[in-house]
């Protein structure tokens, strides 16, 4: 949908003129005024936005032209950038950059600097655009020679699925399942379906309930599987990693003369 | 999987498994003779159990209570297919980073490292910390420190890109070359 706005340059104009207020009103009506269309506006911040260096224009046709502009309010005063931007990045100088850019070019342009301008990057480029070095450079490590406290390490772990997870999802397809025959035993009450009403014969058999050969497997197996739930429903999960660093993280399971002496120990 | 699916998993498992104990020691007691299992089993009415289907309400409430199967069963069988993981995270500078994306960046950027063989991209949250994890497989001839060195350079370059809170962890799930499977993929 396409909006317009009116620029603030009649009224100022007006007042440096001079004159009566009825002359100024002439004046403005014969003059016309200034009505910059939101496709404008929009031009306008995507050209500040592709002036920053680290971010690119994306095209596609299923995915979202970039960089996107979206206003926020009527009056234009809070606009929604999202930009396309080069891998590596660095969002701290990055975001700042495209910001001071849309609030320059439409100062510059218009007159008028929207009140905030909210950037969100949606895409990055699978293609690297410095090497790693020359971003290590700008970007030194600080924090490399303090040892991650081991609480920290065993805090966010890699783990591997929860046993009562993997037991519930049979279980609750067995529910389903049960869910679909009742609901076909109630169509069959009402006489949409002809047959005959499968849940009845369950609390039916009550009356000859009788132990046979095969309720000792069947009780034994309640208690089994019984107890087995009870197990997965409280046992916590298992880590699936062990760390070598704070960022690398070794399967367990990869034989272990594979690795130095040092990720052996740990 | 959110951690709200998983202890609502256990809620399940706990229950279903001590019905099913509770079921089978009771059968156990009742044909062994134990007394608590007989005088439970003796003050169940059979007749009124069989007269069940007979009553007039009996079709709305096996109605109500299937409708209400299926609508919770399939509710907490797409609460597992959905991931934990988060959309977008702030930057420092203010603005706002697609996690996913960097994530796919940072997996096209390591598969080109003579190190790794394949990169596999997830992002999770781990007791509310936003965290990339970079399941690989890295080439036989690759060494620890060199592995180590590529995983600290590209954790700083995701701090730079997202901000310092969000973690990054590379998980060797296997060496190409040891003719071992793959492993199945963490949540």
């Amino acid at each position: 949908m396409t909006t317009e706005s009116v620029t603030p340059d009649a009224p100022v104009e007006a007042e440096t003129a001079g004159g009566s207020g009825v002359e100024r009103a002439t004046d403005a009506a014969t003059r016309g005024r200034t009505v910059i269309d939101d496709r404008v506006r929009r031009k306008l911040i995507e050209h500040a936005v592709l002036t920053v260096p680290g971010t690119e224009r994306r095209r596609g046709l299923a995915t979202r032209q970039l960089p996107a502009v979206r206003f926020a309010d009527r009056d234009r005063n809070e606009v929604d950038v999202q930009i396309a931007a080069e891998w590596p990045l660095d969002a701290a100088r990055l975001v700042p950059s495209v910001r001071t850019a849309v609030d320059e070019e439409l100062a510059r342009s218009l007159g008028s600097a929207p009140e905030e301008v909210h950037v969100h990057i949606t895409r990055v480029s699978d293609e690297r655009s410095t090497s790693s070095t020359a971003f290590a450079h700008r970007h030194p490590v600080v924090d490399a020679e303090t040892p991650t406290a081991e609480r920290a390490l065993r805090k966010h772990a890699p783990r591997r699925t929860a046993g009562a997870s993997i037991a519930t999802v049979p279980l609750l397809l067995s529910v389903l399942a049960l869910g679909v025959l009742a609901v076909r035993d109630t169509v069959v009450s009402l006489g949409w379906v002809a047959g005959r009403r499968w849940l009845d014969t369950v609390p039916r058999i009550a009356d000859d309930v009788q132990w046979d050969w095969w309720a000792w497997p069947a009780t034994i197996g309640a208690i089994v599987v019984g107890l087995v739930l009870l197990i997965a429903a409280v046992k916590p999960r298992r880590r699936s990693h062990a760390p070598v660093t704070d960022d690398l993280w070794f399967h367990r399971r990869i034989d272990a003369d594979r690795r130095t002496a040092e990720e052996v120990a740990r | 999987m959110k951690p709200s699916t998983r202890v609502i998993d256990r809620l399940v498992a706990g229950l279903v498994g001590l019905v099913l104990l509770g079921g089978g020691l009771w059968a156990l007691g009742y044909r062994l003779g134990q007394r608590t299992a007989t005088d439970a089993a003796h003050r169940v009415s059979t007749a009124t159990i069989t007269r069940l289907p007979d009553e007039p309400w009996w079709p709305a409430v096996v109605g109500a209570a299937g409708v209400v199967l299926i609508l919770g069963a399939l509710w907490l069988l797409v609460r597992h297919l959905r991931s934990a993981s988060t959309r977008t995270v702030r930057t420092e500078g203010g603005g706002t980073v697609d996690l996913g994306r960097v994530g796919d960046a940072v997996a096209a950027d390591l598969s080109r490292s003579p190190l790794i063989r394949r990169a596999r991209p997830s992002t999770v949250v781990e007791k509310g910390r936003p965290i990339i994890r970079m399941a690989v497989s890295i080439a036989p001839e690759a060494s620890v420190e060199d592995l180590s060195a590529l995983a600290s350079a590209t954790r700083r370059e995701v701090a730079a890109a997202t901000n310092p809170d969000v973690g990054f962890q590379v998980l060797v799930n296997d060496r190409r070359g040891d003719g071992r499977r793959e492993d199945r993929a963490v949540e």
